[in-house]
């Protein structure tokens, strides 16, 4: 037998909202992202950056993360200077983070592979995976750190 | 939530030119590229005016590198003309920008 590893607890798991991982359940994710960043007053164009990131995030999970229809879970947090965006589903145990960037002189070769993620990594102060217990089980949770101020 | 894009097609001498206003995302990369696909099928070349173009995800950057694709396999020029904010970002953070014929007015293609 293996060795257990010690499972985290998602925090403030009544904070959450759950969605389809649909095209429609994205479509109201992005509504519901919108309606918080407006409330907290983010700039036109840093909420572009904002959807941008986002987006690229939650359509890989709803892409690939199940093979059938699944959830997926979002918790919006707002801090001083930052706003912090949590992700999470039930799909296969995969961090996203390590997928590899195709750069430049690749693309005319290419598919696009990695781009959305490096378009994160521009967007994102930070980002987290971990494989977390949620609701009684374990799922994939991303976490994504922006920066309310665009930084010089 | 509708569909936040909009097309328009002018000519300007020997190309083609569809201006996008809006965005190029998951929710409309498919129809853009629709819209693209069928306007360079008829034209001897095709520029995207993308002055009015907001915003632009790797949904949307797959599109531009089809359409370059597709005018190559059919010897025809593609160009992207007044490209401004995110979308200038976006497109040289992913390398696009070298890939692409970039030009900032209709007049200079």
């Amino acid at each position: 037998m293996g060795k257990k590893e010690k499972v985290h607890t998602v925090a403030n798991e009544k904070n959450w909202k759950v969605y389809s991982a649909t095209a429609a359940g994205y479509e109201q994710m992005l509504a519901d992202l919108r309606d918080f960043t407006t409330a907290v007053g983010l700039s036109a164009k840093r909420q572009l950056r904002l959807e941008l990131g986002f987006e690229e995030a939650a359509v890989n999970i709803i892409s690939y993360a199940y093979v059938e229809p699944g959830d997926i879970y979002m918790c919006l947090t707002a801090r001083s200077e930052s706003i912090v965006i949590e992700l999470l589903d039930y799909g296969e145990p995969f961090n996203p983070l390590t997928k590899r960037v195709t750069r430049a002189k690749e693309l005319a070769e290419r598919e696009l592979g990695g781009l959305g993620i490096d378009l994160m990594r521009r967007t994102f102060l930070l980002m987290e995976y971990s494989y977390d217990e949620f609701r009684g089980r374990l799922g994939n949770h991303l976490t994504l750190i922006f920066a309310i101020d665009e930084k010089e | 939530m509708a569909e936040q894009i909009k097309f328009a097609s002018s000519t300007a001498g020997d190309w083609q030119v569809l201006a996008i206003e809006g965005r190029i995302d998951t929710l409309t990369a498919q129809t853009a590229e629709q819209e693209a696909l069928a306007l360079l099928a008829a034209a001897q070349n095709l520029a995207l005016e993308l002055e009015s173009l907001d915003y632009i995800s790797s949904a949307g950057l797959r599109v531009l590198l089809r359409l370059a694709k597709e005018a190559q396999r059919s010897a025809k020029a593609f160009a992207i003309v007044g490209v401004q904010g995110l979308v200038k970002e976006v497109l040289a953070e992913s390398g696009m920008d070298e890939l692409f014929t970039t030009v900032d007015s209709v007049a200079e293609l």
